[in-house]
């Protein structure tokens, strides 16, 4: 009677006072009245239950920005914007971007990793890779939210997060102006777990002592003496509210942490030699194009309808000049030219294709981004980390048709061929059933340690059953045992590289391919069609690595690609010899014509006579 | 009453309501079949209690099962409790803390074991209870500060037909059973053991008194009614309840036991005598003494063993170790996974030990000479010449918790699939060999053993 009299309580409290939901709508963040000045924040921090942290405090806890900046801002608007909902299935992720990576050297694997719906990610859930070990293993650019504020189902993972408390979005990382802001400090103090100080130990408001990952399981933040936080001294004014130095347009600087690429053969100490993008040195911002509302959805610069149309290479650079308004020079972006350039390329390539990336070479080169390589992290510059291995710039058909530039990785990861598609094996299950052959003195290869065919088809055996054929994937190949327990490879969509779009550092328009008129592409060595792409691979070969014709990645003949480039020899001659074979052709008939004139004269005068 | 009683319902109500809502039939446990599931109970949630729980948990048997604890510590309970709400979100079962052991053993009708982790003095009534209710026991070592309280554990144990398991935990390591298995008895590789010398020593600062409930009194202080209740006059008794007569037997008991336990079973006799030294040297507010060295006597079938033993409290040299010295070879062995060696006597021809490295007893040392070439400055012995013995490592490794493998060892007898390792008349021999120390260093003579002491 007592249990049903509590459980009938119980009910009714739920239904009489239902949970308030704070109507977004009311936020004083939201919207905007068209004032371009940005309100001065001088705000209370609150922590991560809400509680404010005052001047005071003996044991100060972190602010969070999902309570300090969410008592104005709809946290959870901006929390399904682009940054931040990466683990969103049901977003339409458009164009292919940079993926995160799973890299595993001890089973050889390298895939990219989204759940985003581009063609050739593979997501976390695949490979094993639970939302907490994601940002785990992802801990130096992860902006926060998404994976960091799921909970986790493990039981050990859901008592690390309590002790780490969630990964919020971290709003200063973009949005702080103050100089003090350091994504390098957020990095190491995600390395060490502790996720709750993130933003007040990167914005330079507090220290943070001790090391949330170290902490035992049993830790209690009430009782224990594990981790403590310290407001910077005279960061709270009289009232115990604190000033942001917050800005509604990031510099390029916060861009740049997770945005930077390296191309590997220019050398650490020839950097500085690298020019920025044309659009910057120019004098445009990365949000002058890169922009959003409050919802965050930023414009990813090729959007086809809505708002983010014309902040895209055409919208800005062309438009129909006789239209109700002129539709280009947004910006101040001049009128390209493109002058004796027949259309067809227009609807061949992309904008990019001659004007982004660097120059095409023989050889695509290698690349490091900061979110794969972890770059940026200063005082540990992490230059040893070179894989996975990404290759650019990679002039290729994209799917929408068109031939632009594209950064490359070729997967390589052990899998269950069912129908023809592969379901990918974690690499955790691998090394449980094939630690011992795979652990085997392994030579370091370009990176790798390398893989001897041998050593796969041991693998194989064991990870196959009757049900399942196992196979591997990598450099372009899949490999799977034949009928004598040797191996045998093969080309298969699954083994196709992973390719993501490359837009910048645009080259000025005398660097643009084309400006020395059409041999910069059309001759029958060309690096934009026969440059040269490595099929990065952990398999040992004796003929060394394996390469492939970007001429076939764009789908082209190679034979007809030659055999029309190489026409381009005689081209400009053409002109000369057809105008000189209608010329003479002309002549010839004028011959002609005036033979029978002159027939025709000698007729009627005959005639007359 | 306490409000746990209320506070339990809820639980209950509530979880119920939960458990409703669950879709998946792993948070239901429905995939563990109901005869592998084993409920567990903690009592004594302090560090130790922690540290079992901890091994248990990483164990991964979504079987065993954690739903009670029983602690006169809020800030144990809580931090237990954390542990536990995470593991029953996701398997979907209920837990419950309790102060008094008395009520969660009348509440609790669905327990099958208890691990006791509670001080020493309180061991024997803790587990007598438990058996008496016809639970399975984990008791830790010392399995009781007095041998009347360890006979009552033993005779307890018989009488309800359960399990007593004592928590000298190196009875079911990897690496000490194939030292004993294979090297003593499988090889005799040692020969004759004459003598044994082992250690535990501490610096001073992991011997200062625990005074961690300072942070916050107001909130960690337990009320002096319920200290009182269960034996401490105040909170730092409770929290260094091991340096207190009455409560604990001082360092020689409590790191002493583990290593003293390995003698005898390594010998596989009990001692016949002891002679000790020992004070409270250095820590003048404690009780027990912080400084002692023993030297048994043990009568084994192939001679007198001497076997010497050491704590200290104040220095961490050479940490913790037992060593046992045969006419052929020395066997050094540590629980600290790092440690372990075997010594070939210089006299022994390499040959002779070879087959055993060809049998996977031992392995020799990479990069060490068999032999040294003459070194002046190396001289240990006139009579030995320069040489230091070929060195040999215990080819076994440990990469789990500490506890675990007792445990496992535990639970597998649960489940009836083993036998355990260190059930409670082997606890009480150990016990009456650690405890008698105690007795010889305040007597300062040398004690004799009879063979009745170590039985229940």
């Amino acid at each position: 009677m007592k249990q049903l009299l509590l459980l009938t309580v119980f009910i009714a409290s739920l239904l009489v006072y239902p949970v308030k939901a704070e109507d977004p709508e009311s936020l004083i963040g939201q919207g905007n009245d068209g004032n371009r000045s940005g309100p001065v924040h001088v705000i209370e921090l609150l922590d991560d239950k809400g509680n404010q942290i005052r001047s005071k405090d003996a044991d100060p806890k972190p602010f969070s920005t999902r309570k300090t900046c969410g008592e104005c801002h709809d946290y959870e608007k901006i929390a399904a914007g682009w940054h931040f909902n990466g683990h969103d299935t049901d977003i339409e992720a458009g164009r292919p971007g940079e993926p995160w990576m799973l890299v595993d050297s001890k089973t050889r694997t390298q895939v990219p990793m989204s759940d985003r719906n581009w063609k050739g990610v593979f997501s976390p859930e695949q490979m094993g890779v639970s939302p907490w070990e994601f940002v785990k293993q992802n801990f130096s650019h992860f902006p926060g939210g998404s994976y960091g504020e799921m909970e986790p189902d493990e039981p050990d993972e859901i008592i690390r997060q309590e002790i780490s408390g969630s990964f919020e979005i971290n709003c200063l990382a973009c949005h702080n102006a103050d100089p003090h802001q350091d994504q390098s400090v957020a990095a190491m103090q995600s390395a060490r777990q502790n996720y709750r100080w993130i933003p007040a130990v990167s914005s330079g408001m507090a220290e943070v002592k001790g090391v949330a990952s170290a902490l035992d399981d049993f830790f209690d933040p009430e009782f224990d003496e594990g981790i403590k936080t310290a407001y910077k001294e005279n960061l709270f004014d009289s009232e115990d509210k604190v000033f942001f130095d917050i800005t509604g347009k990031p510099s390029n600087e916060r861009c740049y942490f997770c945005h930077s690429s390296q191309k590997l053969s220019v050398g650490e100490d020839q950097e500085w030699t690298r020019d920025e993008d044309v659009h910057l040195a120019s004098g445009l911002n990365c949000v002058d194009c890169h922009r959003n509302g409050d919802d965050h959805m930023i414009t990813r610069g090729t959007e086809s309808e809505g708002p983010g149309q014309t902040l895209t290479c055409e919208g800005c650079h062309t438009g129909e000049h006789h239209a109700e308004m002129p539709e280009m020079g947004r910006l101040g972006a001049p009128e390209p030219a493109h002058r004796g350039i027949p259309v067809v390329h227009f609807e061949k390539l992309t904008c990019t294709a001659c004007h982004s990336g660097p120059w095409p070479k023989e050889e695509a080169g290698r690349w490091r981004t900061a979110r794969m390589h972890k770059t940026g992290l200063h005082g540990k510059h992490n230059l040893e980390i070179t894989q996975p291995h990404v290759y650019a710039p990679v002039l290729m058909k994209g799917a929408d048709g068109k031939i632009g530039p594209y950064k490359v990785l070729w997967p390589a990861y052990w899998g269950m061929l069912k129908d023809e598609s592969i379901e990918p094996m974690a690499p955790k299950d691998v090394l449980a059933k094939a630690k011992n052959i795979l652990g085997k003195n392994a030579e370091k290869e370009d990176d790798w340690k390398s893989l001897t065919e041998q050593q796969i088809a041991e693998v194989l055996k064991l990870l196959g059953s009757e049900d399942a054929e196992a196979v591997y994937v990598a450099g372009g190949k899949l490999y799977r045992l034949n009928a004598k327990g040797g191996i045998e490879s093969q080309t298969h969509a699954a083994a196709e590289p992973y390719a993501w779009p490359l837009a910048h550092d645009v080259r000025p328009v005398e660097q643009a391919l084309g400006v020395r008129k059409c041999k910069d592409c059309h001759t029958t060595d060309s690096a934009f069609f026969f440059g040269q792409v490595q099929m990065d691979s952990p398999v040992k070969s004796d003929g060394g690595p394996e390469f492939v014709e970007m001429v076939k990645l764009q789908g082209i003949d190679r034979l007809y690609m030659w055999a029309f480039n190489f026409s381009f020899v005689f081209r400009p001659l053409l002109k000369i010899v057809a105008f000189a074979s209608c010329g003479l052709i002309g002549l010839v008939l004028l011959a002609y014509v005036l033979k029978a004139v002159a027939a025709f004269s000698n007729a009627c005068a005959k005639e007359d006579e | 009453m306490s409000n746990h009683l209320s506070r339990r319902q809820f639980i209950q109500t509530s979880t119920a309501i939960g458990a409703g809502l669950y879709v998946s039939g792993k948070a239901l446990g429905a995939d563990v079949p109901k005869k592998d599931v084993i409920n567990v109970a903690l009592l004594g949630a302090g560090a130790q209690g922690q540290v079992l729980m901890d091994a248990i948990l990483k164990m991964k048997s979504p079987g065993i099962r954690f739903v009670a604890v029983c602690d006169i510590w809020n800030v144990n309970r809580r931090r237990v409790m954390k542990r536990m709400k995470s593991y029953s979100k996701h398997y979907g079962y209920r837990y419950a803390d309790y102060v008094d052991y008395k009520e969660m053993l009348d509440t609790e009708k669905d327990l099958d074991a208890v691990i006791v982790a509670t001080p020493d003095f309180w061991h024997s009534e803790h587990t007598v209870a438990c058996l008496k209710k016809g639970l399975h026991v984990y008791c830790e070592k010392e399995m009781s500060n007095t041998l009347e309280g360890a006979k009552k554990m033993v005779e307890a144990q018989k009488a309800s037909g359960k399990l007593l398991q004592i928590g000298h935990q190196r009875r079911s390591n990897p690496r000490y059973q194939h030292c004993y298995n294979n090297l003593i008895k499988g090889s005799n590789l040692l020969g004759r053991i004459t003598t044994i010398n082992g250690q535990w020593n501490r610096s001073k600062a992991s011997c200062e008194d625990i005074m961690d409930w300072t942070k916050d009194p107001e909130k960690m202080k337990i009320d002096q009614a319920t200290l009182e209740k269960y034996g401490f006059k105040d909170m730092k008794q409770f929290r260094n309840w091991r340096w207190y007569k009455g409560m604990g037997g001082g360092p020689i008991v409590d790191l002493g036991s583990h290593q003293i336990d390995i003698y005898s079973w390594f010998l596989g006799c009990n001692p016949r005598s002891v002679i000790a030294s020992g004070g409270t040297d250095y820590w003048k507010d404690h009780e027990w003494y912080d400084t002692v060295m023993a030297i048994y006597e043990y009568e084994t079938k192939q001679g007198t063993v001497r076997a010497m033993y050491q704590t200290g409290t104040t220095n961490s040299s050479g940490g913790y170790f037992e060593n046992f010295m045969g006419d052929k070879g020395t066997l050094m062995v540590s629980e600290s996974a790092g440690r372990g060696s075997v010594y070939r006597e210089n006299w022994v021809l390499e040959e002779e030990w070879q087959k055993w490295v060809d049998k996977g007893y031992i392995t020799k040392s990479e990069g060490l000479p068999a032999k040294k070439d003459a070194d002046e400055d190396a001289v240990l012995d006139v009579r030995e010449g320069s040489y230091a013995p070929a060195e040999y490592k215990i080819p076994v490794k440990m990469d789990v918790p500490y506890h675990q493998p007792h445990l496992v060892n535990f639970f597998n007898t649960v489940r009836g699939t083993e036998k355990l390792n260190c059930p409670g008349e082997i606890g009480y021999e150990t016990a009456a060999t650690v405890l008698k120390v105690n007795e010889a260093v305040a007597q300062k003579k040398r004690l004799e053993f009879k063979p009745e002491d170590f039985h229940a």
